[in-house]
Formats: C-alpha cells, sequence, structure tokens
C-alpha cells in the first residue's frame, strides 16, 4: 500500500504547489520541482498505453519462456509470483529507480541514466552552438535589415528570415549537406568525430530556425523602436547618433528578443531529435528517436524526462538572469 | 515618414497572407476534384520517373502521382490543422476563461496542468503521444490539440483577467448581470483577436510539426497523401530523384509563410497593443 | 557601450568555445590501416549468446571463434575444430585445433566448449538461444582436446547449429556472464579493442594469436541510421564497406562514384508473405468481417488466389532493380536441397478471381469486395512499400486489402496469439533446411510458454513426418529428396506465399580495400583476409 501513498503524495504536491508564491526563488524552485513530478506521473502512466512486448525486443524471437519471465522480474513488470503490477506500485518503483538512478535499459541492460549521461553532453553542445549562432546572428541581422530599410541588405535578410522560418530542418539538414560537405568537400559528413568542424553544420541546421524568426523580430522591433517619439526626443536632444542607437534604440528593441530566446531554447532542444538523426550526431535527441522506434521504455521516459528537466532549468536560470537584466521586471510578474 | 510606411508594409503582409491562404484553400477544396482520385495509389510502372513527359510533376515511389499528393496534401494539411486549432481554441478557450474571469482554486490547478504540459519543450510531448499510440490522424489530432490548448489558454486568461477589472464590467455587474452572461458578451468579443492571431501562427507550427512527424515515422499511416509524407519521400530518394523533394518543400515552406504573414498582419490589424510575443 | 562590450565579449567567448571543443570533441581517429564499415541497426551485444540481429552475429562471428563455419556453398566446414568422428548416429567426438588462444592469451580447451553449450539455459547466462540446442542430451569434455557431444535423437543441422555461437572463456565467464558479456573475451581472428557506446562506434583490431595469422586491418564499425547519411559517408569515403545496407536504388547510384566498387551476389535470406491460416475461433462471432477473412484464409484456393493476383516479378524489376530472385520455397536457388524446377504460382489475376469465385468468395456487384483484408508490416522503407502494393494488387480482384504498420515487437505479440492475417517478413540466413522444422512444423506453433515460428498456425501431419525425417536423417540424397517433396507440398498448400530471394549487395572502396570477399550469407568474415592498399592508407 506504499505505492498508493507514493502516488498520492506526489499528486498532492503537484495540485498543493499551485497555491506557492512563484515571486522568490524559493517559490520557483518548489514548482519546478513539483511540475517536474507531475511530468513523471504522466510519462508513467503512459506507459500503459504501449502496444507490444518490450521483452520480445530483447530476447527476440527465439527465448525461452523462463528467460523471459528472468527478464520480466527484473524490469518490474511482473512481481515475484508472475503476476502483472497495478499502476500505483508500478509508479512506485518507477519513482523509486528514477531517484536512485538505476533505471535498466530494456534493450542494452545498461543503466538508462549512464545512457543518457553519456550522450547529454552532445546534445548540449550542440544546443548552445545553435543558440550562439542564432542569438549572434538572429538580432544582428535583424537589426542591420532595419537600418538599411527596402534597400539590398534588408531584402537579403528578410529573404534569409522567411527560408529559416519556413523550411523543415529535415530538408534543411540534407540539402546543407549535400552542398558544403559532398560537392564542396568543406565540411565532415557525420558525426561528431572531427572537433569544431563537425558541429558547424548541425548547429546551422537546428538555429537557423531561431535565427529567423529573431532576424524577424527584431528587425520589426528595431524599425517599431526607431520611429517612436523618444528616439526622435533623443535626436532633438542633439545626443550622437551612436548614443542613440546603443543606449536607447537597441536596449529596448532587445527586450522582447531576449524574451523569446529564453523560450525557445526549448524548441532549439525540441529540433535536436530531427537534427541529431540527420547528421548522425550522439547526443540525447538521436538516443530518444531510438528508443522510440525499439518500444523501449525505460530509456523513452528517462529522456523525456531529463530533456524536460533541462528545459525546467534553463528556464529558471533565464528568468533569474532576465531579473537581473532589467530590474522593472520581478521573477515572479514576467509573462512566462 | 517611416511609421507611415512600415504601417503600409504590414497590410501588404496581410494581404499576401490572405491570398496565400486562400489560395491554398482552393487548391485543397477544389484541387481534387479537378484532378481526380487516380494519382493518390501505387502505379509501378511509373516508380520514380522524373517529372517532363506531358503534364506531370514527377512520379514519387510506387509510382505514386507527385500533383495529386500535392493537391490532396493541401486538403490533408488544412483539415488537420483547421481540426486542431479548433478543439485546442475550444478547450484553450473554455479553461483561460474560467481561469481569467474566477480565479482561485480552479486557476491555481488549471495554472499547474498548464506548467505540466509547458515543461516539455517543443514538440516532445506530441512525439511521446504519438509514439504511444497507432499512427493515424486521430492519433495527431489528439496528440497536437492536448499539448496545444495550452497556448489559446494562457492567452485567454490574461486578457480574461484584464478586462474583467474595466469599468464596463464593473458597471454589468453592478447592473445585476450574470457572470456568464458578462463572460460571453462583455468579455470575449475582446478576446477573439489575440485568438485568431495565434490560430494564424499555430496553423503554420502544425503543418510543420506534421511534416517532422510524418519524417520521424510518427505521423499518418502509410499511403495517405500529404506533404510531409512526400517531402519524407524526397528526402529518403534525395540523390535519385531530387525533384520529389523540391515540390512539397516550397509548397510547405510558402503555406508556412503564408501563416505567418497573416498573423503578423492580423495582430497590427486587431491587436495592436500586443508585446511581440 | 554596454551592448557593443556584450557582443565583443560573447564573440570570444564563442570563439573559445570552438577551439576548446575542437580539442576536446571527439578522438583524433587513426585514419592508417583501418577499414570503416557503416550498419543500419544498432548492436545490442556482441557476445553470441546474446545477440538478437544478424548484424549483431555477423560481428560477434569475427569476434569469438565458433566449432565450424558456413562456407559459400552454406556446408558447415571446421574452424576450431580439427576432425570429427562420428560413434552411432548420435554421438560425435570433436578434436580441437592446439594453440587455441583467447585475446587474453589463456588457452581454448574443451572445457570452455562444454561451458559454452552447456551452462545456455542456465539461469546465470539466461541465454535467448538456449532452445536451439534442446537436442543435446549429454556434453562432457574427455581431455583439453576432446569434446563428445551425445544428442538425444539424430540431428542433421547439428554442424550448422553450432556455427551460430562462438566458444567463450569458462575461466572469465564462469559465474560471473552479466560481466563476462561485456569484457568480450573470445578467440576470434579479432578483438575489441573499443566501444564507444555514445557514438556507437566499435573498433576491433586484430588477435595476435588467431591460428590462421594475424588479420592485416583494423575494423570500425559505425552505426548510422539514416540511409542517405551512410551513401553520403561512402561518397565522403568516410565509410568503405557496407554489406546490404542500402536499398538497391541507392546502392546503384554510387557506381557513379570512381573510388566505389557495387558488388551483388545471390543471398540465402527468404522473404516470404505468412498467412494466418488457423481459421476463425471456435468462439468468434460469425457475422463479422474478421470471421469471413479468417474463413477466406483458411482455405488454401483463396491463398492460391492471392499468390496468383499479385505480379512479384514487376516489384522484383522496378523497386528491387532486379536484385531479388523470385522464390518458390524457403530454399534459394542455387541450395544444394533445391529443386530447381520447381515454379511459384503465375501471376494471372483472371485465374485469381477465378479461384475467390470456386472458394465462394463471390463479389456482389462489378467493383464491390469480397472480404477485408489486413497486411502488416514493420516500419522498414522497402518492406512498407512492397506491402502497400500488395495491398493495391489485392484491391484489383476484390480483397478490400489495407495495410498497418507495426514495430517488430508489437508486430510480435500480435503474431503468436494468432492476431494477424497477413504479415511479410525475412528469414536469414537460411542455411540447413531443417529451419522448416522451426517454421512450419505444428510442434513450432508458439504460444504464452512456447516460442516458435510457425506464427501462422500450420499443420499438416504429412509435412511435419517428412520434416522429422528429414533432420533425422544423416543421408545427404535422402535428405534432398525429402526437403524437395516438402516445397512441392508447401507450394500447393501456401501457408507462406513464397516472394523472393534478395542478393547481397556489398558496396566497398575499392582503391582502398582488396580481397574482401562478400559471403551470400552476409558473414563478414572475408574481412579476416582483407587488407589496405599501401600508398591508400590516407583519405
Amino acid at each position: 500500500m506504499i505505492a498508493w501513498v507514493i502516488l498520492f503524495v506526489s499528486l498532492a504536491l503537484v495540485l498543493l504547489s499551485a497555491k506557492v508564491a512563484t515571486n522568490t526563488l524559493a517559490g520557483r524552485v518548489i514548482s519546478l520541482g513539483a511540475v517536474l513530478v507531475g511530468a513523471t506521473l504522466v510519462v508513467s502512466g503512459s506507459l500503459r498505453l504501449v502496444p507490444g512486448d518490450p521483452i520480445d525486443h530483447i530476447l527476440g524471437d527465439q527465448a525461452q519462456s523462463s528467460s523471459r519471465e528472468l527478464l520480466a522480474k527484473d524490469l518490474g513488470l511482473i512481481d515475484d509470483n508472475g503476476k502483472r503490477v497495478s499502476f500505483p506500485e508500478q509508479y512506485k518503483n518507477f519513482i523509486t529507480s528514477l531517484f536512485s538512478l538505476d533505471i535498466k535499459s530494456f534493450v542494452t541492460r545498461r543503466s538508462t541514466i549512464d545512457m543518457v549521461a553519456e550522450r547529454l553532453p552532445y546534445t548540449m553542445v550542440l544546443a548552445l552552438c545553435a543558440m550562439i549562432i542564432a542569438v549572434m546572428l538572429g538580432p544582428l541581422f535583424g537589426v542591420l535589415a532595419s537600418l538599411s530599410y527596402r534597400r539590398l541588405p534588408d531584402h537579403l535578410f528578410s529573404l534569409f528570415a522567411l527560408v529559416g522560418i519556413s523550411v523543415p530542418s529535415f530538408f534543411l539538414g540534407p540539402l546543407l549537406l549535400l552542398v558544403f560537405a559532398i560537392r564542396l568537400k568543406l565540411l565532415p559528413i557525420s558525426g561528431a568525430d572531427d572537433g569544431f568542424f563537425s558541429l558547424v553544420l548541425p548547429s546551422i541546421a537546428m538555429g537557423t530556425a531561431l535565427a529567423a524568426m529573431l532576424t524577424r523580430m527584431s528587425r520589426a522591433s528595431m524599425l517599431e523602436v526607431l520611429s517612436e517619439d523618444f528616439i526622435r526626443t533623443a535626436k532633438a536632444k542633439g545626443l550622437a547618433p551612436h548614443t542613440v542607437f546603443f543606449k536607447h534604440a537597441l536596449r529596448n528593441a532587445l527586450i522582447p528578443v531576449v524574451t523569446l530566446v529564453g523560450l525557445q531554447f526549448g524548441v532549439v532542444l525540441a529540433g535536436a531529435v530531427v537534427t541529431e538523426k540527420i547528421f548522425n550526431w550522439p547526443g540525447l535527441g538521436l538516443l530518444l528517436y531510438e528508443s522510440i522506434q525499439k518500444l523501449d521504455m525505460p530509456l523513452v521516459q528517462t529522456c523525456v524526462l531529463v530533456i524536460a528537466f533541462i528545459y525546467g532549468l534553463i528556464n529558471l536560470i533565464t528568468d533569474i538572469v532576465y531579473g537581473l537584466i532589467d530590474p522593472r521586471i520581478s521573477i515572479g510578474g514576467a509573462k512566462k | 515618414m517611416m511609421r507611415l510606411k512600415s504601417r503600409i508594409l504590414k497590410h501588404s503582409l496581410l494581404k499576401v497572407g490572405l491570398v496565400i491562404f486562400i489560395t491554398i484553400a482552393l487548391v485543397g477544396i477544389f484541387g481534387p476534384l479537378l484532378v481526380g482520385s487516380g494519382g493518390i495509389g501505387p502505379n509501378l510502372s511509373h516508380h520514380l520517373l522524373p517529372p517532363g513527359n506531358g503534364n506531370s510533376l514527377g512520379f514519387g515511389v510506387n509510382g505514386i502521382d507527385v500533383l495529386t499528393w500535392l493537391v490532396y496534401g493541401a486538403r490533408m494539411s488544412l483539415m488537420i490543422s483547421l481540426l486542431v486549432t479548433l478543439s485546442s481554441i475550444v478547450i484553450g478557450t473554455t479553461v483561460g476563461a474560467i481561469c481569467g474571469f474566477y480565479g482561485g482554486v480552479t486557476d491555481a490547478i488549471a495554472m499547474r496542468i498548464i506548467d505540466i504540459v509547458l515543461a516539455f519543450p517543443g514538440l516532445l510531448l506530441v512525439l511521446y503521444l504519438a509514439a504511444v499510440m497507432p499512427p493515424s490522424m486521430f492519433t495527431l489530432i489528439f496528440a497536437m490539440s492536448a499539448t496545444g490548448w495550452v497556448a489559446y489558454a494562457r492567452l485567454v486568461r490574461a486578457r480574461v483577467y484584464e478586462i474583467k477589472n474595466r469599468e464596463f464590467v464593473v458597471a454589468a455587474m453592478a447592473l445585476g448581470a450574470s457572470s456568464f452572461r458578462i463572460l460571453v458578451r462583455h468579455i470575449l468579443p475582446h478576446v477573439v483577436g489575440p485568438v485568431i492571431v495565434q490560430a494564424s501562427y499555430g496553423l503554420s507550427v502544425i503543418i510543420l510539426a506534421e511534416a517532422s512527424l510524418t519524417f520521424l515515422g510518427l505521423g499518418l499511416p502509410i499511403g495517405t497523401p500529404s506533404w510531409g509524407g512526400l517531402l519524407d519521400q524526397g528526402v529518403a530518394n534525395l540523390f535519385t530523384a531530387p525533384y520529389l523533394a523540391v515540390f512539397p518543400g516550397l509548397f510547405i515552406a510558402i503555406t508556412v509563410l503564408g501563416f505567418n504573414f497573416l498573423g503578423d498582419g492580423l495582430r497590427d490589424v486587431l491587436d495592436p497593443r500586443s508585446p511581440i510575443n | 557601450m554596454k551592448a557593443k562590450k556584450l557582443y565583443q565579449f560573447s564573440l570570444i567567448c564563442f570563439l573559445l568555445c570552438l577551439v576548446s571543443c575542437s580539442r576536446s570533441c571527439g578522438p583524433s581517429r587513426d585514419k592508417d590501416a583501418v577499414i570503416t564499415v557503416d550498419v543500419a541497426t544498432p548492436i545490442e551485444a556482441l557476445d553470441p549468446r546474446y545477440t538478437t540481429t544478424a548484424t549483431a552475429s555477423r560481428m560477434a562471428s569475427l569476434i569469438y571463434g565458433t566449432l565450424f563455419e558456413l562456407g559459400d556453398d552454406l556446408l558447415p566446414k571446421p574452424l576450431l575444430v580439427e576432425s570429427f568422428e562420428m560413434t552411432g548416429d548420435k554421438t560425435f567426438k570433436l578434436l580441437l585445433k592446439r594453440n587455441l588462444k583467447f585475446h587474453n592469451g589463456t588457452p581454448l580447451t574443451a572445457h570452455d566448449v562444454v561451458y559454452t553449450y552447456e551452462q545456455l539455459k542456465s539461469t546465470d547466462v539466461a541465454s535467448p538461444h538456449a532452445e536451439k540446442f534442446e537436442y543435446v542430451a549429454n556434453l562432457q569434455a574427455l581431455d583439453d582436446t576432446t569434446v563428445v557431444f551425445e544428442l538425444k535423437q539424430p540431428h542433421a543441422a547439428f554442424f550448422t547449429d553450432l556455427c551460430a555461437i562462438g566458444i567463450v572463456s569458462k575461466k572469465s565467464c564462469s559465474g560471473r556472464s552479466q560481466q563476462c558479456r561485456h569484457e568480450l573475451n573470445g578467440s576470434g581472428p579479432f578483438r575489441l579493442k573499443s566501444w564507444d557506446t555514445a557514438k556507437e562506434v566499435i573498433h576491433l583490431t586484430p588477435h595476435a594469436l588467431w591460428f590462421e595469422g594475424m588479420p592485416k586491418t583494423d575494423l570500425l564499425f559505425r552505426v548510422v541510421r539514416d540511409e542517405n547519411t551512410r551513401v553520403m559517408e561512402l561518397m565522403g569515403k568516410k565509410a568503405d564497406l557496407t554489406d546490404g545496407e542500402l536499398s538497391p536504388t541507392n546502392a546503384f547510384d554510387l557506381k557513379k562514384q570512381g573510388h566505389l566498387t557495387v558488388k551483388q551476389i545471390p543471398g540465402v535470406g527468404y522473404t516470404y508473405l505468412a498467412i494466418n491460416v488457423r481459421g476463425p475461433k471456435a468462439d468468434e462471432p460469425k457475422d463479422t468481417a474478421q470471421y469471413r477473412t479468417r474463413l477466406a484464409l483458411a482455405d488454401k484456393r483463396v491463398r492460391q488466389a492471392i499468390a496468383h493476383a499479385i505480379d512479384f516479378q514487376q516489384i522484383i524489376d522496378k523497386l528491387f532493380l532486379n536484385t531479388a530472385e523470385r522464390a518458390s520455397g524457403l530454399l534459394p536457388k542455387g541450395h544444394w536441397a533445391k529443386d530447381a524446377g520447381l515454379m511459384p504460382p503465375p501471376f494471372d489475376q483472371k485465374l485469381a478471381e477465378q479461384k475467390l469465385d470456386d472458394a465462394g468468395f463471390m463479389r456482389s456487384g462489378a467493383d464491390s469486395m469480397r472480404f477485408k483484408l489486413t497486411i502488416a508490416t514493420t516500419p522498414n522503407r522497402l518492406r512498407q512499400s512492397t506491402s502497400q502494393l500488395f495491398a493495391d494488387f489485392l484491391r484489383k480482384v476484390g480483397i478490400d486489402a489495407s495495410i498497418r504498420v507495426k514495430d517488430w515487437s508489437a508486430l510480435y505479440q500480435d503474431m503468436k496469439q494468432g492476431q494477424f492475417e497477413l504479415f511479410a517478413a525475412v528469414w536469414v540466413p537460411v542455411t540447413d533446411p531443417d529451419l522448416y522444422h522451426f517454421v512450419h512444423h505444428s510442434s513450432s506453433i508458439p504460444d504464452s510458454d512456447k516460442a516458435g515460428g510457425n506464427r501462422h498456425g500450420y499443420q499438416n501431419t504429412d509435412v511435419d513426418r517428412l520434416i522429422d525425417e528429414g533432420r533425422a536423417t544423416m543421408n545427404q540424397n535422402k535428405r534432398i529428396a525429402i526437403y524437395q517433396e516438402i516445397e512441392r507440398k508447401l507450394i500447393e498448400d501456401l501457408p507462406y506465399i513464397p516472394l523472393w530471394h534478395e542478393n547481397r549487395i556489398v558496396v566497398i572502396n575499392s582503391e582502398k580495400i582488396h580481397n574482401f570477399e562478400p559471403s551470400p550469407t552476409g558473414s563478414l568474415n572475408g574481412l579476416r583476409k582483407a587488407y589496405v592498399a599501401k600508398d591508400k592508407a590516407k583519405h
């Protein structure tokens, strides 16, 4: 009956924490924790909907029944008498194995945490580089476009922005590979073996969508700000143009952009699955894709939860940083 | 000068977006009638024939007709995006309105649930649900609605909360109007604008999502004409049949752009006060 | 000012990132004398007792020596065995070669052989392949180089079965199977140098004490799931070899590349369409579509009609670019037991419609459908395309066919419970015709307790009897006659509709790699003899 208690406590934690004030750091951390517990409930419960028997994957189709039973016991799907366990029991097993970092992958029998830990750095590096490219180039293009309004550079950057938001990454990826890796032989084709160079194409493929969005947004934002009254006032006051630009226009224009960046890291992260598959980048996204194909449920669950956890953490950090940058906005009041 | 210029530009964005939307809708509605369903199924003798003979845009794997798939795909994409958007709006608006208006415990719990859904970035939860259910149009719609309603809920909640305290609402309440009536007659009309703007952006997101899910093998059942399915075939045969990827890629890109423009334009017309969101 | 500084600062950070990344992101590869092989599916295990995929088994044979190995004629030849004797028809005395050594230098003895095979079904080992050797009654080591196997009854395919499981070291594994399966201490021509589980790269290096003489190159196996990426790696010389991991279209396209050679040899896989012949269950309601379908499939005229309705040859021409051979049974054309004159049912739509009418499943109108049918398939692209084509052909003769895509394990669950109608799959490799026992014998019908390959529920006492005779007879000629008789019966009954035997298509960087001979079974043992051309050692 411990299982029912654990289930009840988790649900309570999730629901009651809704009342916790979120404008303190502690409050936010508790919130994050509760949300993640909710996520584990969602993830664990969905297991019951899975068709097929994962045991057949590991043992293939010529296995003895005693081998299969041994495995099922190992995995917590049946108890010592060979009977299937109920959901609360299964959830309890799941949560305890999660906290003790001891979940075994169905297919390879290794700890899923180990497998995820192996791959996580690759995804983080890739996502980070994609973000850096997007954050460096996006607003840059957008601002440059706004400054050369209606002239050639503006058209070029705008074209880039349009292409970037409308072309799916699994189309863009192979095209980039075809051009740069095969025809021009400039960059490596796949994998993570060649250090920095192998990062270039996947980061571009992953970061383009975000870069395009940032270009559009910064351009629009900058255009709007430049035409605002207070800019004209500043100019009328006799301030030098570049002061006007940097101190007033740019900072104001970039505020909404910064908000977007925090939000979109998640999108970049989620896009990892497709990008990693195309470039054979040994990251978490590829692991997730693979484990879905094989119905390796513990691994799928671990991947999904780890990604959610990292996303939550990054959001928390972003909010804190954001609060530091712009003192007018307190941590709790910001629109997410 | 600049302000006027930028207004005109945005206005023309709206026009372009509208034109694209209407064109695609027409293609999706009437195209299948003109083209006929013959090209959907396999025709082995035309397996991977390139375009050029007569009026054809080429053939795909097993000899499916690219033009037919593009046209039926338009219908499929529109249908899915509209259905998902519709159900997301219904669920999201209801939840958002109740939360924004009544607040309290209901609001707190609903926000918690929204937070849990949002804990999974991007398509992650959709991916997970789609992986757990058999591939079909229902699965796609279910999975995307289950995550899509959240955007509308938050939007509506924020707006309702804001409007609730305005004078005319307070006045209506003082006059004794029922909450429900106030909600529907006075508050919701103000919410329509942002919801429509969000819907336009949402449509473009859904089209890209469907294509990505099909690429990962989690989308519509095989043999169902769709842009994502055609693009998937195109990418798989990139070296031997490059034309196969170009057409659906183009269509997807233009449609997504169109909806984006529509969203931008509508935002300026209907919701000029919104922070760029 | 602040913003500018921020920009400069982040730019510097970025550059630092790049520089540090180029040093730490990934090891430097040794590009000399290494053959890089791309495979499509991840490797779940390299210990042959635990492999479940063909790719992993092939790699396992490079690491673990086996007592016998299959020749290109599909007959077993001694490998670790020096000689053998039979006393009676159930007892085998095997003499091992001397000076066999494991990778860690310890000698391979008869005790290791006994440990390997005896312990397969123990709880410590729990190998999925344990049931394969159920017919072994007793096994003992007479001395360091002599092993005696006593079988429960004569079993003609015994040596062929021994080709599948390599020998593990008793010292390394006894009592610690779960650890030693990752240590990979085998006796095969290659030993494990490193296995990067994150990047899925397996590096094998020659075993100095391999009795035939050390192989000449290192091997690097990379798991690359995306077919386009495999193609590009071959184009870009990042990969040197793929065996059977590309679709025929892509493989042939690579012929245009100067450094690549595309070789094709007849394969020994059997691609088939399984039909659930069980018929409706006793308690099933009689007015459902499913009942009607099950009833139809239980009638051999309907099955024959299905075979007549589909133009398999056109599929082979268009989808496979003629890289497959039309099949008429389990055994491929060149097999020693095959009757080369046996013809599969011809493509004849009129005949198909007539047989369906004869069986009582008439059309009620010109375009109406006779009964519904679901074809199950795995997500593999080529498999999906072919299933779609089957469905299309069947619809033309009035069978309302549709396809359903399911991952293998979900499919298998359905199959075991008889919950399928049609599915297409492959048996590979087809080596000894004793495979018929696993596939069509009534004792191989799986249920919740028992595994078995007869998922379609075929029960024919004549065929059963023939299969039993075939496995117990040691006389080659008698066996040939028996198996040809079995194939004749099966082509009439059609519990499987034979599809084709796919050729093995090997794409190899022939400028760099010499002396690699592919094998019809897909075995990579040819890598033992391959070497890298001296002046092409660097890409």
